[in-house]
């Protein structure tokens, strides 16, 4: 076979194979379609020959015989082009071949982890630890399931130790065209940023989660519901996106007389026949900005008690800045308002109360962090200082009520790409309750 | 507390001034010219994933799991669809 024929032949038998994995264009078939194990052995035979056809048209193209005896009168000298576009044909079947392959490939297993230790005011100091396993599964080109647990240890103030695993995501999502995608489950909702972006300890800045966020929690993070999310540019480099949701919503808790009057986000099934209704609105005017405003409307009384209607909403920022020369800068933070219809609490057999306040909540955060990426000195361009200021106001007359103020200072190292040990010093300071200033170490890995 | 801040920042630029290697896979990317419409799968993949952390190596996932992991991204960080694509393809091309 000379070169021409070879490559002739090559070429077409790229382009057979090639349009025999094309599905017609009218009906254009999932990627995932099934493959016999015949025909993905036939492809391997097929790319193997290539490969050998290939292997003998660039032997003969540098085989000194070719320019001494010359080609053939019929044959066209091989390009470097020709060369090229086999190599393209080739890698493209194989990419077919590959991508054709049944089973497991279109799972992924993700996720983070953390250890930390805490030493903080009026408490013992403490070891802790969690793992939180991220499973995707892509069965079609435009379905995506998630689920993803924390998986986590404690042992309470009475001495009884427990192993926890807290579902946080189970959701099928699916896309319905370039710039809408719909699901339902339990998903992570678009509420402020930080839940839906900042929160795996190789992606948050600080060994733990702001106050709004923490275990005073006065905004969502997973609920059970239906979605619909999604993004279209405008103007030249800007960007809308919108996420709309009805989900189960939060609870009120009436009767715990440490709590009472405090929202539990775990309602995931729901006590009542109200649905909670919610957004957010994103604007991201050039890709290193965006900022969203976010809104949840809920009846939050179990059924048989007066409707208590909650009105929650966000404003959230985030700047990461890339200074040529001197590095990266981000700035980010959320601001929330929590407002609960006013009612009576405790009273009755519940051995606390009656009491009643205006049940109106705010805080936020916000993260100051700078990394001398450009720093020649391998070790301080992998460093991270990092400051966050806190402010979680709640009723002074409510249970727990109280104003609090929490700067953190910390430095990370970051080891690699999405593991980073970080330092951090809190200064707490409450108008009510006793200040906790808190040394923390923590190590966190996305994995 | 500013005073104290203030000179931390100037001991970690002391000695940085001058450009160095940057390190791509550890850094967030410069995001100077990017076009949210016309931008390549490269630039698309910068922008939007060093907005909330590091880039991850090219190389941690196989061509399937990258188009699972950008499709979780694309319900993270609200990606339209001919992003996704680009992004998709671009990591594909570069495992």
């Amino acid at each position: 076979m000379n070169g021409a024929t070879a490559l002739v032949f090559a070429v077409g038998l790229c382009a057979a194979v090639a349009s025999a994995q094309q599905p017609p264009a009218t009906q254009p078939a999932p990627a995932t379609a099934p493959v016999t194990r015949e025909e993905y052995e036939r492809l391997l035979r097929e790319q193997a020959q290539m490969r050998q056809e290939l292997d003998q048209l660039k032997a003969q193209k540098s085989a000194p015989a070719l320019s001494s005896q010359g080609p053939p009168a019929t044959s066209q000298p091989v390009t470097q082009e020709d060369l090229e576009d086999i190599q393209q044909q080739m890698d493209k079947i194989t990419r077919q071949v590959h991508m054709a392959l049944p089973g497991t490939e279109h799972v992924v297993i993700a996720g983070d982890a953390a250890v930390g230790f805490t030493n903080q005011q009026h408490t013992n100091s403490t070891f802790s630890t969690i793992v939180s396993p991220l499973i995707l599964w892509q069965p079609t080109d435009r379905l995506l399931f998630e689920a993803a647990a924390d998986i986590s240890v404690a042992t309470d103030p009475t001495g009884v130790s427990s192993t926890s695993v807290d579902l946080k995501i189970a959701d099928a999502s699916f896309i319905v065209n370039d710039y809408l995608m719909v699901g339902g489950g339990l998903f992570v909702v678009p509420f402020g940023q930080y839940h839906n972006h900042f929160d795996p300890p190789w992606i948050n800045k600080l060994p733990d989660d702001p106050l709004v966020y923490g275990n005073n929690a006065i905004a969502p993070d997973g609920e059970v519901g239906i979605f619909a999310r999604g993004a279209v540019p405008v103007l030249q480099n800007a960007k809308v996106t919108y996420d709309v949701y009805v989900t189960n919503g939060p609870q009120l808790i009436t009767t715990d007389p440490n709590a009472a009057g405090t929202l539990n986000f775990s309602d995931f099934t729901d006590l009542n026949n109200g649905k909670a209704v919610g957004g957010r609105i994103g604007f991201l005017p050039v890709p290193w900005i965006e900022t969203g405003y976010s809104i949840e409307y809920a009846d939050t009384a179990a059924s048989g008690l007066p409707h208590t209607y909650a009105l929650l909403q966000a404003f959230d920022l985030n700047v990461v800045k890339d200074v040529h020369a001197v590095g990266v800068f981000t700035l980010r933070g959320d601001w929330i308002w929590s407002t609960v219809e006013n009612r009576t609490y405790g009273g009755g057999t519940t051995g606390f109360g009656p009491i009643t306040f205006a049940n109106y909540r705010t805080g936020g955060y916000v993260d100051l962090a700078y990394r001398p990426t450009y720093c020649p000195h391998p070790i301080i361009r992998n460093l991270e200082g990092v400051v966050r200021y806190n402010l979680l106001r709640t009723p002074l007359d409510s249970p727990g009520g109280d104003h609090e103020q929490l700067w953190e200072f910390g430095i990370d190292y970051w080891l690699t790409p999405s593991a980073v040990l970080k330092v951090a010093y809190e200064v707490d300071d409450k108008k009510v309750g006793v200040d906790q200033n808190a040394f923390l170490v923590q190590f966190g890995i996305g994995l | 507390m500013i005073t104290v801040l203030s000179l931390v920042a100037v001991a970690l630029l002391d000695g940085c001034g001058q450009a160095g290697p940057k390190t791509v896979t550890t850094a967030p990317a410069d995001h100077g010219v990017a076009q949210a419409t016309e931008a390549s799968g490269a630039q698309l993949w910068a922008d939007n994933c060093s907005r909330c952390h590091n880039i991850r190596p090219l190389q941690s996932y196989s061509d399937a799991q990258w188009e699972a992991v950008v499709m979780h991204m694309r319900l993270r960080a609200d990606l339209t669809g001919p992003e996704q694509r680009k992004i998709t393809a671009f990591l594909q091309a570069s495992n």
